[in-house]
């Protein structure tokens, strides 16, 4: 299964010390990331998407600690190596972009020397190439008149052109994986959908694997291959992106996309997912989601045994739902 | 819904901002940001207002409330101009129109209960005495789906979207004819947003509130409004019923906002199909 995957996350465990003890964040979290696909990684606040990440890549807050759990890449485990290995791989073989560029961007610093400094870390060029470089990564990513705007800082440009700098940054050495949190959140709709593109572009042209972590189901049904749906730190369904939207097979997922306003065209109610997330220090018994599933009323099981995340058919879709067969039922109807 | 009686008429409003400081503020322009605005919202009514940041969506709410004072335009509330209005008898006005913010952290006092919070404009306006306000908070919280035993709690011990149904409690601790609600649920995770969404639905139905429904969010402004009103550059482009705006749009920002929304469905993608 593994074997030929560019990023094998197994049995991924990360605690956060917190005053009322440690709390588990993300939990026994294990996918694959195969040659040149995206994987779409989808939760609300505190499902785990965000840490999961930050955990392979070394980058978790002083109070987090991974635990438990391997990510091979190319053959090394992320998760063992030290500060200095990690630095190395991040920002080449491995890039990232986050949600706010103006929070990773540095105010001080014009953008031609970010951008430039991105490859120099890296690559062993005379300053010149790197600026070339630069320029060439910049016009890559739509920015016009790249060669001018070098000498700019990161206030002159809008927030979607900041984006842009972040891609540019982030394939400026041909990554073998990209991961992309919430990358097009902080923006405007029509921004959006130009990021969106850029980015794409960009996947498409280093083939890079990308990882695309989001809570918005459109971005998903826009460029994910695969899809991982988190809950409560824990992977509860995975499976291709066409799969997922048509017959989603855990009651977590089926609810995300049934409670769209988009999804529901004419309907006065909204079929929202009833409750309030699950408190991590506190999860509840058996199935984190029980509390808020309908099709869990009146069963026991639901409530004493966590559900294993199990194949539900011969794809690679699987589900942490004691009874997802029910939901393949009522799709079929 | 047209034979009801208009709540809020907004006509010609401008709100221009002085620039920022500097040299630049005795000679630079006076910034527009609300360009010849006018609609109009009936009883019972929710008119969404869209458009991207920076449009003058917010402004444009903060006119109607109050919380800016309009350069030039009326604001006719039942009657009144608000725009023009002393601080006197805004006051007395103030009770019937009420606004409900976007970051339901940010926007709740950390210090305050839930019972403080949501009875502060009670007292506020002297309707807190004689036994009356602690009753009234509790109905609010029942009327907004939340325990009478949370009203001894802090903010930070609820959810997104307990806190917003506290601001909506809040809101409407005055009876008020008309909430403006500023992207009311754009801060809420995917599965909040659609139960509080129906919330304000179901509000607005029992007691007969005048929605002004300020969203990015085109999928939601869609559902909920009776009219869209879209909003660019300080002005409103297009009005119209939302099968209008989203099937027969006439401007072409419009169009443009509408192929820039994500698409729902995988099958949706441009050049690719549903390989099953």
């Amino acid at each position: 299964m593994s074997g030929d995957a560019v990023l094998s996350v197994q049995g991924l465990v990360t605690e956060f010390r917190t005053p009322q003890g440690a709390v588990r964040a993300v939990d026994a979290v294990s996918f694959d990331v195969r040659p040149g696909e995206t994987v779409g990684v989808v939760g609300e606040s505190g499902s785990g998407k965000s840490t999961a990440a930050l955990s392979v890549l070394g980058l978790l807050p002083p109070a987090g600690r991974v635990t438990g759990g391997r990510a091979l890449f190319g053959g090394r485990d992320l998760l063992a190596m030290n500060p200095e290995e990690l630095r190395e791989l991040r920002g080449d073989a491995v890039s990232m972009i986050f949600q706010d560029p103006l929070t990773s961007l540095n105010p001080v610093l014009t953008i031609g020397a970010q951008v430039a400094e991105a490859v120099l870390v890296h690559r062993d060029v005379p300053e010149r190439a790197a600026r070339d470089r630069a320029v060439e990564l910049l016009a890559s990513v739509g920015i016009e008149d790249a060669a001018q705007r070098l000498d700019q800082y990161p206030h002159e440009f809008s927030g979607g052109m900041r984006q842009r700098v972040m891609i540019a940054m982030a394939i400026a050495n041909e990554p073998k994986l990209l991961i992309a949190d919430e990358p097009t959140t902080a923006l405007d709709v029509t921004v959006q959908a130009q990021v969106l593109r850029v980015l794409a572009q960009a996947r498409d042209r280093t083939g890079a694997s990308t990882i695309l972590i989001t809570h918005d189901l459109g971005l998903l049904a826009e460029m994910a291959d695969r899809v991982v749906v988190m809950y409560c730190g824990r992977v509860v369904e995975t499976g291709d992106v066409f799969s997922i939207f048509r017959e989603p097979r855990h009651p977590y997922t089926r609810g995300l996309l049934a409670s769209r306003p988009g999804a529901t065209a004419g309907a006065r109610r909204l079929p929202a997912v009833p409750g309030q997330p699950p408190s991590l220090a506190a999860p509840p018994s058996g199935c984190t989601f029980h509390p808020r599933c309908a099709l869990s009323q009146g069963r026991e099981p639901c409530r004493r045994a966590e559900p294993d995340l199990l194949p539900v058919d011969d794809t690679g879709r699987a589900s942490r739902c004691h009874y997802h067969r029910e939901l393949a039922r009522e799709e079929a109807r | 819904m047209t034979d009801r009686e208009v709540v809020l008429r907004v006509d010609g409003l401008v709100k221009e901002f002085a620039p920022g400081g500097g040299l630049a503020r005795r000679t630079a322009p006076r910034t527009r940001a609300v360009d010849d605005v006018s609609f109009e919202l009936r009883r019972g009514e929710t008119l969404g207002l869209v458009g991207e940041s920076g449009c003058g969506k917010t402004t444009t709410a903060r006119c109607v409330v109050r919380l800016l004072r309009p350069t030039a335009g009326r604001v006719d509330f039942r009657g009144n101009d608000l725009a023009t209005m002393g601080r006197r008898r805004l006051r007395g006005v103030r009770q019937e129109i009420q606004m409900v913010f976007q970051d339901p952290y940010a926007s709740l006092d950390p210090r305050l209960t839930v019972h403080e919070i949501i009875a502060e404009p009670l007292r506020i306006f002297g309707r807190y005495g004689g036994g009356a306000g602690p009753r009234r908070v509790r109905e609010l919280l029942d009327l907004v789906g939340l325990e009478a035993g949370h009203e001894n709690r802090y903010p930070h011990e609820f959810s997104g979207g307990q806190r917003q149904r506290v601001g909506i409690a809040r809101a409407l601790a005055l009876d008020p004819r008309l909430v403006v609600l500023d992207e009311p649920v754009s801060a809420l995770d995917v599965s909040i947003q659609a139960q509080v969404i129906n919330l304000l639905q179901d509000l607005q139905e029992e007691l007969d509130l005048t929605y002004l429904f300020i969203a990015h969010d085109l999928d939601v402004v869609r559902h909920i409004s009776d009219r869209i009103a879209v909003m660019r550059r300080g002005r409103i482009v297009e009005t119209g019923e939302p099968e209008q705006i989203f099937d027969r749009p006439a401007d072409p920002y419009t169009r443009e906002l509408l192929a820039a929304k994500p698409i729902t469905d995988p099958t949706q993608r441009a050049g690719r199909e549903d390989p099953a």
